[in-house]
């Protein structure tokens, strides 16, 4: 059985009751530091178990916005490698068993064939439609990444923000919604 | 096929550093810092040594060895937190001025070998000793402007006595980030804070006021020209991965740069957390912070003080007070009668946006680089940072949706 929780959590507890009182009181940039690194080992532990669901996530939505963004180019070369690229995304999300690595690097190329298109896109008029699917589908992603780091305690509007596991049962759906929203 | 590898940019070649300067010009002494620091990436490979409080005594001694003629003690050496970019040691300094003996509270504030923010300290002690007497500010004693005494360039200059926060509040833990004030030191405190912003923001500048600093022409877009190519060259060097959201704020922020009405000098990271205050007497003792300051378009300051990162949420859940402090239609109408400047909406929500992606380059990109190569005193307090960069893509992606 994987322990990785339970022993974040005890190393937590360790740098807390026994290296923190073990810090100088004159050294508040060691105090910061560790306080810090608790948060975060604190962040990890609540998250760790999600991490290739999470990998899962961003590539489900960037296969999306893929092929929105590829509809919107035409039957163009950009359009169809556009297409192809979002191709490769489902293929890696129905592969049974692909790695976390795999499907990362998958996500990142279609992140970097998007943003190319953003870049370069010569017609103004498919560029500014690209724009606004780019736009339009991010809320999809930000909501997600605001919700994903919510346990780090700086959102100062927590409410707003909907449980991680809603987003997370949703990786390996496809999107409908014509806005890629 | 795989995903782009950034990892070059780890030491990128001295061609990568001329491509950035050719694609986005900016002034004259951001360039040299964003030069050197891709010169240092490229031929500082040694394994990262962190500085010591011995190590910092050592250059204090040798410092003022070299600086002063009489004799002189140095006692209470210790580490400062707070800044998040920056390592500051407090000391205290007996020794003999203008032929009378004193004891001074001193810090030396200097960059660690990698920042998440390539600033410099000889700008930031031009501002200081340019707003002594105008502003509650550190008197500048000394500048190691190169880094030959001190690891790093390093300023030397007053302690400052007060608090960043109140005693009694948990929030503004993160490098002051949300600060709960309080009703009472809000009404004390508030008044100050926009009074000061107009003062600066009032200064008188002429060619020639400031050495580090040369004053984007009036009438054109070249002060929003060269912000907005700081942010963008920054991220190219420091990035880890592609963003199609960013590349959408950098077309609307190209297609839209204001034109600038008059000259200011602005902060740069004019905030709470940026400020000291006696809970007593409810007075701000001290502005800190001026490594981002620069002379140019002072709706720059204005949108960044009015981030709703800075802010703290009101009572009734309807928005935040700026910097925790006070509502941004009062905000905005005390800083124009203060100043006599006024406030336009288009520069506001054109810097409102920077100020956004500029945030993301910093929580996206510099904060990865910073810490994947390991030459930083604070690591921890980056990795936590990083957090800030889902909420402000939110808050970028909501901006862009009104004007995309």
């Amino acid at each position: 059985m994987d322990q990785t929780t339970n022993a974040l959590l005890g190393i937590s507890k360790t740098l807390a009751d026994v290296v923190g009182p073990a810090i100088r009181a004159d050294d508040p940039l060691a105090q910061q530091e560790l306080r810090m690194a608790i948060r975060y080992l604190d962040f990890l532990r609540v998250r760790v178990e999600h991490l290739h669901a999470r990998a899962r996530y961003e590539l489900q939505f960037h296969t999306d916005l893929a092929r929105r963004v590829s509809g919107l180019l035409g039957a163009s070369p950009t359009g169809e490698a556009m297409a192809g690229a979002a191709a490769g995304g489902e293929t890696v999300l129905t592969t049974p068993g692909a790695t976390l690595d795999e499907v990362r690097q998958r996500s990142g190329l279609l992140v970097a064939r998007l943003t190319e298109v953003v870049r370069d896109e010569p017609d103004a008029e498919v560029r500014a439609a690209v724009e606004k699917a780019v736009v339009a589908a991010s809320e999809r992603m930000t909501a997600f990444e605001r919700s994903w780091y919510l346990p780090m305690g700086l959102d100062h509007f927590p409410f707003e923000v909907a449980p991680v596991e809603s987003f997370l049962s949703q990786a390996g759906r496809h999107d409908t919604d014509d806005a890629g929203a | 096929m795989t995903a782009p590898d950034f990892s070059f940019l780890d030491a990128p070649p001295a061609s990568f550093a001329e491509e950035m300067r050719r694609r986005f010009p900016t002034e004259r002494e951001t360039d040299e810092l964003l030069v050197r620091k891709l010169q240092r990436r490229r031929e500082d490979r040694d394994p990262y040594v962190p500085s010591t409080i011995e190590q910092m005594s050592s250059c204090l001694g040798r410092f003022f060895h070299d600086h002063l003629e009489g004799p002189f003690e140095l006692s209470e050496i210790r580490w400062l937190a707070g800044g998040a970019s920056k390592l500051q040691v407090a000391f205290e300094l007996t020794w003999q001025r203008d032929g009378a003996a004193r004891r001074d509270r001193m810090v030396v504030r200097m960059d660690p070998a990698e920042s998440h923010n390539a600033t410099s300290r000889e700008r930031e002690a031009e501002l200081l000793r340019a707003f002594e007497g105008v502003l509650p500010v550190p008197t500048v004693y000394f500048v190691d402007v190169a880094g030959t005494w001190f690891p790093e360039p390093a300023l030397i200059y007053s302690f400052a006595e007060g608090a960043s926060k109140p005693r009694d509040t948990r929030s503004g833990a993160v490098s002051g980030l949300g600060t709960q004030f309080g009703p009472a030191l809000r009404a004390q405190l508030a008044p100050q804070f926009v009074e000061h912003l107009a003062a600066i923001h009032r200064y008188d500048v002429r060619p020639g006021s400031f050495a580090t600093m040369e004053p984007p022409a009036v009438g054109t877009t070249q002060a929003a020209r060269w912000q907005l190519n700081r942010a963008r060259r920054v991220w190219e060097e420091d990035r880890a991965e592609d963003s199609p959201l960013m590349e959408v704020a950098t077309n609307w922020l190209e297609r839209n740069l204001p034109v600038l009405d008059r000259v200011s000098v602005v902060h740069g990271d004019y905030r709470s957390g940026n400020f000291l205050f006696d809970e007593d007497t409810g007075r701000i003792t001290v502005w800190l912070d001026w490594e981002r300051g620069h002379v140019g378009d002072r709706h720059r300051d204005l949108a960044w003080t009015t981030q709703a990162m800075f802010g703290y949420p009101k009572e009734d859940g309807d928005g935040y007070y700026v910097c925790g402090l006070l509502a941004d239609d009062e905000f905005y109408a005390r800083y124009q009668e203060l100043s006599g400047l006024t406030v336009d909406p288009d520069r506001l929500r054109w810097y409102t946006v920077l100020n956004a992606y500029q945030v993301l380059v910093t929580t996206l990109g510099s904060v990865y680089r910073v810490v994947r190569l390991g030459k930083n005193h604070q690591e921890a307090l980056m990795v936590v940072l990083k957090a800030e960069a889902a909420i402000c893509a939110d808050r970028l992606r909501r901006m862009l949706v009104e004007v995309v």
